[in-house]
């Protein structure tokens, strides 16, 4: 199992599904993001960048994050990206509605991604993306717009970038089955196959 | 659609004597249509709110507002880290707004909200006290996410509004002896609801009637037509 960690900013849904049992298991390290300059960011193989994170912040942990995929370490970026803070993530608006697994293509069918997640494993998306040329897009609505793709052309490193929720929706009020079920699928798969 | 805008990456300070908008519905459409943050920006400063990022609450000079607002998914541990500078500027009479479920206690005297297990609704029994910000307003307006917990009741707050056994969803808690208050909300955020357009009726009263109560007045009719 390789060693995956999580910026974490205090909120109360990253903090229910930080105490999930898949979090506890696959989880190595969590990471507050005020304490983020001064982590050792070369003791994990993937960190995961939750959605709603301050920006500001992470613009300012840039150049962090790009010596951390250069070294062979692997960026998963979750939910709406207001600004361009890592190169070649363009995100665009688009309505956040229901669920609509009959609207999602998967693509590059013999990507290890499509192993474990299908169209119905996702709850709404935040959004779509302008994938760089070279990317790998690995899941599309039907009208063309980009909200699952891979990115190893434009930092040195490996880019995961999807404008699904990580963890908003999976406890509390608003937490529902398929955002619990890919939350916990989604750790394991990425310690135990992506990394 | 809030979730785009990030209100709880920000403090929404409340400006004390700024005349606020004549024409809520028109702003209330604006706020619905914003995706970006700039919109936020734009909007926010319509309704004479000043963005303030959460991480600068404690260098930035809030004396010269009224109130916070603040909303769900903030950053608890760091609001936690910073309760002084939050305990002083209500002690120094002013007002706080937190929509959200508390984790910490970083506001005083609050104790971590309690879930709800059932759909939210208007037939979950919602009641609302007579008070100026819910002036107008009843349970059926609400929608599915006014209530998204309960918060246990501390010594001297007066619930505004709750579910039945007296569970408060909102209360409003006296802090001091210089006027400062807490309003508490085991809910989706209260400046969400300019944002949807389904609740047009409940946000054209809402947000001037809480704006209203934070810097003290009361809102007149025409603000709220």
């Amino acid at each position: 199992m390789k060693r995956l960690a999580t910026l974490y900013s205090g909120a109360h849904s990253e903090r229910l599904s930080l105490k999930r049992q898949a979090s506890e298991r696959y989880i190595s390290e969590t990471i507050y993001l005020l304490d983020l300059p001064d982590a050792d960011l070369s003791r994990s193989d993937g960190l995961i960048v939750p959605e709603g994170l301050n920006h500001t912040k992470l613009e300012l942990a840039r150049s962090q994050l790009l010596t951390f995929m250069s070294s062979g370490g692997t960026v998963f970026l979750f939910g709406d990206q207001p600004t361009e803070w890592l190169p070649g993530v363009r995100w665009h608006f688009d309505v956040a509605g229901q669920p609509e697994p009959e609207n999602l293509l998967p693509e590059n069918a013999g990507h290890i991604f499509h192993r474990s997640f299908e169209p119905t494993d996702f709850f709404h998306q935040h959004g779509f993306f302008l994938p760089p040329d070279g990317a790998k897009v690995l899941m599309r609505k039907r009208n063309g717009n980009v909200v699952v793709y891979e990115d190893t052309v434009s930092t040195g490193g490996r880019l995961f970038v999807t404008s699904l929720d990580l963890m908003h929706h999976v406890d509390g009020f608003f937490g529902n089955p398929v955002s619990r079920k890919f939350f916990d699928r989604f750790v394991l798969w990425a310690a135990e196959e992506y990394l | 659609m809030t979730c785009y805008l990030r209100i709880h990456n920000i403090l929404a300070a409340v400006r004390p004597s700024s005349d606020l908008p004549k024409d809520w519905a028109r702003v209330n459409t604006a706020w619905q249509n914003a995706t970006s943050l700039l919109d936020r920006q734009r909007i926010l400063g319509e309704m004479q709110l000043d963005e303030i990022d959460l991480y600068e609450l404690a260098e930035a000079d809030i004396t010269a507002y009224c109130g916070l607002i603040l909303s769900g998914r903030v950053d608890q541990d760091y609001l936690y880290r910073h309760r002084d500078v939050l305990l002083n500027f209500i002690e120094a009479g002013n007002t706080v707004v937190f929509s959200g479920d508390i984790d910490v206690p970083w506001l005083p005297d609050t104790a971590p909200s309690l879930p709800i297990d059932q759909p939210n609704g208007s037939d979950i029994g919602l009641a609302f006290a007579d008070h100026p910000i819910f002036d107008g307003i009843s349970a059926d307006m609400v929608g599915d996410y006014f209530a998204s917990g309960h918060y246990v009741l501390p010594p001297g707050a007066k619930a505004l509004v709750t579910l039945p056994q007296q569970r408060a969803v909102v209360y409003e808690h006296a802090i001091g002896t210089k006027g400062g208050r807490i309003l508490l909300h085991a809910g989706h955020t209260l400046l969400g609801y300019a944002a949807d357009a389904r609740a047009a009726e409940l946000s054209t009263r809402l947000i001037p009637q809480l704006l209203t109560w934070i810097r003290r007045g009361s809102p007149t009719e025409e603000a709220i037509a």
